[in-house]
């Protein structure tokens, strides 16, 4: 697995040499590319080894040079059955979606309980546009061997490796509940009204305007040792709506998140038990912008800044990172 | 309910006198789908340490199913004994769950 912030023409000439790519970039640039194995998604956003920078002129070019056979496609909303359906019997997808699309907010909900989601890794992003340029740019999709473009559909790569090959997928979240109290949901989804916090019926709207509370931080709960985020849009106390960037789920206690005092210091600890700089990782835009990403590396890890992230689910204020290594011949 | 419990790393003593099926890869013993560790791990009162991100969300994912509805436990223990027999990758999540 290389990566490269790259230029179209080195991007093109990468195409042509039939690399296996999953690409990153302006759509300006995505769709002058020509036909070959890659599918992309719409960022403005880098995470480089120098920091987080803002490109209107690279490609942000991931090639899986593991691969052993890669197929793609592009899935509309009603097929996500097909995301484990056409997998390889060894090896990973990789998968991209548009932000605010009905695809995104049809896996974020159904995903989780696709059939045999959880054998093999799925990784991917939310494709996003500018943030000067929300609501008049619209994310999209590619998939480079039809030259399919979409604005509603999951960009999918379907990647073969040799047996030889193990995958790892993991998240990098830097967030940990804090001592407040439990909330929970009795109604999931994206916008909610209702909640109980610590077992007491609370318009969570009007709770988080009246207590000044900081919605840069997500709300967390723990899955089983993994923290996962759900993180606020909007806060209407007016009409005591929320809206979240992920569903939140019933039956699931969550909390808001602790402070993060240093990100760069998080980011490095967590790099700390191999190369990031050789794995494929997405950070959220989020993060990006509350933790002032732009300009300071994230531990070295590198890739998209992206409008979400996925782990097999869907996730917010979070690193996600796939990494493929080889067993050592005995 | 799951979510922050606050506690992790439960040991969990070997079982005794519960069936095994040793059809599992690499001979390691799969827990007999009427095993209490399922349950237990299901409905929450059980938490091993788990380190793979799979296993770590296909459990809550079973357990919020459980927590739901009860009457979906003995489905929900079929399907993650069959995640455990599909998947070499979480058999070191399976002894943190078993003990052995």
């Amino acid at each position: 697995m290389k990566n490269a912030l790259l230029s179209v023409e080195d991007t093109v000439a990468l195409i042509a040499s039939r690399a296996i790519l999953f690409v990153s970039g302006p759509e300006r640039l995505l769709r002058s590319l020509p036909r070959g194995n890659w599918i992309g998604g719409t960022t403005s956003y880098f995470m480089t080894p120098d920091g987080g920078e803002s490109r209107e002129d690279r490609l942000f070019c991931t090639t899986f040079d593991d691969a052993v056979n890669a197929r793609m496609a592009i899935l509309p909303p009603d097929g996500l059955s097909g995301l484990t359906e056409h997998r390889f019997a060894h090896g990973f997808t990789c998968i991209v979606t548009p932000a605010f699309s009905t695809t995104l907010q049809r896996y974020a909900v159904d995903g989780p309980t696709l059939p045999g989601l959880y054998n093999q890794p799925v990784f991917g992003w939310v494709a996003g546009v500018h943030l000067d340029r929300v609501g008049q740019d619209v994310p999209m999709v590619f998939d480079g061997a039809t030259g399919m473009v979409s604005v509603d559909g999951l960009a999918a790569l379907w990647v073969a490796l040799p047996e030889s090959a193990e995958v790892d997928l993991d998240i990098v979240n830097l967030f940990v509940p804090g001592e407040g109290d439990h909330i929970t949901f009795p109604v999931g989804g994206f916008d909610v009204t209702d909640c109980l916090i610590g077992g007491v019926p609370t318009n969570l709207a009007r709770y988080i305007v009246e207590r000044g509370i900081d919605t840069t931080l997500p709300l967390v709960a723990d899955y089983a040792g993994a923290m996962i985020n759900v993180s606020f849009q909007t806060v209407d106390a007016e009409n005591g709506r929320v809206r979240f960037y992920a569903p939140v789920v019933p039956g699931t206690i969550y909390r808001l998140a602790r402070t993060v005092t240093d990100y760069g210091a998080a980011y490095a600890e967590a790099a700390r038990e191999g190369s990031a700089a050789d794995m494929l990782s997405c950070n959220c835009i989020l993060n990006y912008r509350y933790a002032g990403l732009e300009g300071r590396p994230a531990g070295g890890f590198v890739g998209p800044v992206t409008f979400g992230e996925f782990a097999y689910i869907l996730l917010n204020q979070t690193l996600s990172r796939l990494s493929v290594r080889h067993a050592l011949a005995a | 309910m799951i979510g922050y419990q606050g506690s992790y790393g439960t040991r969990v003593e070997p079982p005794v006198g519960d069936r095994l099926d040793r059809t599992l890869r690499d001979d390691n013993p799969l827990l007999s789908v009427d095993h209490q560790l399922w349950v237990r791990l299901l409905t929450g009162e059980l938490n091993p340490e788990i380190k793979t991100l799979a296993t770590r969300l296909i459990i809550t994912r079973l357990r919020i199913d459980v927590a739901n509805n009860a009457a979906v436990l003995p489905r929900a223990v079929q399907e993650l004994r069959r995640f455990f027999a599909d998947n070499k990758f979480a058999h070191r999540d399976l002894t943190a769950i078993t003990g052995f």
